[in-house]
């Protein structure tokens, strides 16, 4: 470990926070990527309890409001009030797609750092 | 997700991206100011950020990029109390010519769209769509 490390380390070491700076850093990185999983869980489920649905059907559903907005049958109010709330969704859509693909890496390096 | 056109800006990192992004949008006419509104990143080849600039009149501009191993997904949107203009690369509207780049107008319409996933172009192409719309706007309006 290098000096710099060390150095930072050493003050939870001296009060016995942690017996070893091996066991600091593991304790300390296990810490950082949890709560960078629990802010992307959190998120993923604010558009899960928004939308009743996980995020695949979601995609479906979104798939199937933009496949309605090429029908040409529509009032000039109805085409008007559902492109406005597909723009709405869709900005939710690439959030939501965000934070589940973002889940998956951090998911993968605690994995990765715990074997 | 469309990967960046051959040629374009090169993306290396969220700081040098976002740097760029806000240097656009702090000195183009339109933009009154403009704000990082959020940051998400995993590693030099996963990142996200959300831009905001304020515009004339109540308008806002926010954009979305999503850089993942190489692809870009993006939506810039205008929108006032309600969304009035929208261009993005999500994967609809196989029939357009641009496909998966779109644009949707504030009455419900999809077009074709100039973007191609190159954030440094893109971005000044929609500044410039924006002006126009803002002021045609504006005309209608005192008109």
């Amino acid at each position: 470990m290098s000096a710099a490390i060390s150095t930072v380390i050493e003050h939870l070491i001296k009060r016995r926070i942690f017996d070893t700076e091996e066991e600091a850093v593991r304790e300390l990185l296990r810490d950082y990527v949890l709560r960078q999983i629990t802010a992307l869980r959190q998120q993923s489920d604010c558009f899960e309890q928004k939308y009743a649905m996980r995020f695949q059907q979601f995609s479906e559903y979104l798939h199937e409001r933009s496949e309605l907005l090429e029908r040409s049958d529509f009032s000039m109010e109805q085409r008007q009030a559902l492109g406005q709330a597909v723009m709405r969704e869709e900005d939710d859509w690439l959030d939501w797609k965000v934070a589940q693909e973002m889940l998956e890496s951090w998911l993968g390096l605690r994995q990765e750092a715990t074997a | 997700m469309a990967r960046a056109a051959p040629g374009s800006y090169s993306v290396t990192s969220l700081a040098s991206l976002l740097g760029a992004v806000m240097t656009i949008l702090q000195s183009h006419p339109i933009c009154e100011r403009a704000i990082v509104v959020e940051t998400k990143e995993y590693s030099s080849d996963q990142f996200f950020c959300k831009v905001r600039a304020e515009l004339q009149e109540g308008n806002q501009l926010q954009a979305r990029i999503y850089y993942n191993q190489g692809h870009i997904d993006y939506a810039y949107q205008l929108f006032a109390d309600m969304p009035l203009l929208r261009w993005d690369n999500k994967e609809e509207f196989h029939h357009l010519e641009t496909y998966p780049h779109h644009q949707h107008d504030e009455q419900g319409n999809i077009r074709s769209s100039p973007l191609a996933s190159d954030p440094i172009r893109d971005i000044q192409v929609v500044l410039q769509e924006v002006s126009t719309f803002l002021a045609r706007k504006t005309k209608n309006t005192s008109g």
